[in-house]
């Protein structure tokens, strides 16, 4: 440990230093920007529209609008939050289209009878995160978002209202609600997860 | 605090987002309550089994396909651009063939043909040849439309059946064939339509 002491980390630039070097048209810094979030997008954008195939493309599509908008980014919101947001507009776009289709094709009913069964059937082969993904995927979409961002993404209450645009209030009460509901959605499931919270100290630090 | 006080603050509990004093009254309350305990550590489970999920990653190359697609983007919005450029072109070349061809062949010529009902209409022709225009129109002759006439049963003409509540019946279908069609044909009859 201390053989290392000797080499001065250079400390990493920050995203908005990034995003300043990409506004002057430095390419190499959008390819860091792209490389600092690229999982991080897809965790986010991958948690809401589940379909991984989709959910690249998503992401995809988040950074050629960071790049040809990167001028409508101003630092007085963190890159993160702005990201966020675009990356959310766009989820949220592929969430109303795909709800739009269902509802066309009619899809939906039968969709909903055979995750029922499948409900039943897989009960104990399958693993927990399979589980709580599904959990996620059915809450309403303003709850599942508030509770990715928190939960999955950890962000702070004050950076999810303004990626969601609502105040730090509704925030709470959403990631309050989202966690209850997950709670009874996962009922059949609970000696599954209740044994992770075993041994664990009573608050858990987010930040 | 009661049950549902401390229900309802659990997830800030969990998130340490409480004030001091609040906090106090909800570990008291959890000292004494089994029931909110329990809920407690069923939330705070699903919270670290969120946490625990297995982070998802991009397939191998995605950065590359990024910059790629940034690349062409810039590369499309040039040609747009050249693309923009050479239609305003065109659309002003095309304007100014246009006014001159409307120098060269001179002013529109007009006719002016009166309705039945009196009214004037005038009709704009855009060259000499076709000044003798039909004085009007005439679908008789016209092959692809078709004539047919339905007979209309005797009473059933202007009698309004919007109300008539027996149309509402399981033969409506039928009752529909038998009486609103035929006023709708005779409705037709009265419409004249001759300029």
């Amino acid at each position: 440990m201390e053989a290392n002491s000797g080499k001065t980390k250079k400390p990493a630039i920050t995203d908005k230093e990034l995003m300043e070097l990409i506004q002057a048209g430095d390419d190499k810094a959008f390819g860091v920007l792209v490389e600092r979030f690229q999982d991080r997008l897809l965790n986010f954008v991958g948690r809401i529209v589940i379909d991984r195939e989709t959910a690249e493309e998503l992401v995809q599509e988040t950074f050629l609008r960071i790049f040809n908008q990167k001028n409508s980014y101003t630092p007085e919101y963190a890159v993160s939050t702005w990201i966020y947001t675009i990356a959310l507009n766009l989820a949220r776009s592929e969430l109303r289209k795909r709800k739009l289709r269902r509802f066309l094709s009619l899809d939906f009913i039968k969709e909903e009878a055979d995750v029922e069964l499948a409900d039943k059937v897989n009960l104990k082969a399958m693993s927990l995160a399979p589980i709580i993904q599904r959990a996620i995927e059915k809450l309403p979409d303003d709850y599942k978002t508030a509770f990715i961002l928190c939960d999955i993404q950890r962000l702070p209450y004050q950076q999810i209202a303004e990626v969601m645009r609502v105040p730090v209030g509704t925030v709470k009460s959403r990631i309050n609600r989202a966690r209850s509901m997950l709670r009874d959605k996962l009922k059949p499931y609970k000696e599954i997860y209740y044994e992770l919270s075993r041994g664990i100290p009573q608050t858990i630090s987010l930040y | 605090m009661n049950c549902r006080g401390v229900s309802r603050r659990l997830s800030a509990y969990i998130d340490n987002d409480l004030s001091p004093g609040i906090r106090q009254s909800v570990e008291e309350h959890l000292q004494s309550c089994r029931s909110c305990r329990r809920k407690l550590a069923e939330l705070k489970a699903i919270v670290i089994a969120a946490r625990n999920m297995p982070p998802l990653k991009v397939s191998g190359g995605f950065k590359e396909r990024v910059l790629a697609a940034v690349h062409e983007g810039q590369k499309s919005s040039l040609r747009s651009g050249a693309v923009r450029l050479r239609l305003a072109l065109a659309g002003a070349a095309f304007v100014t063939a246009a006014a001159l061809v409307f120098f060269l062949v001179g002013p529109q010529s007009s006719s002016v043909i009166t309705s039945g009902s009196g009214e004037k209409i005038q009709i704009t022709t855009d060259s000499q040849e076709q000044t003798d225009a039909p004085a009007a129109l005439d679908f008789t002759d016209d092959p692809r439309i078709k004539i047919e006439s339905f007979p209309v049963p005797e009473g059933a003409a202007g009698v309004d059946l919007t109300h008539d509540d027996s149309l509402l019946l399981a033969d409506s279908a039928s009752r529909i064939d038998e009486f609103i069609l035929p006023v709708i044909e005779k409705s037709r009859e009265n419409v004249d339509v001759k300029f």
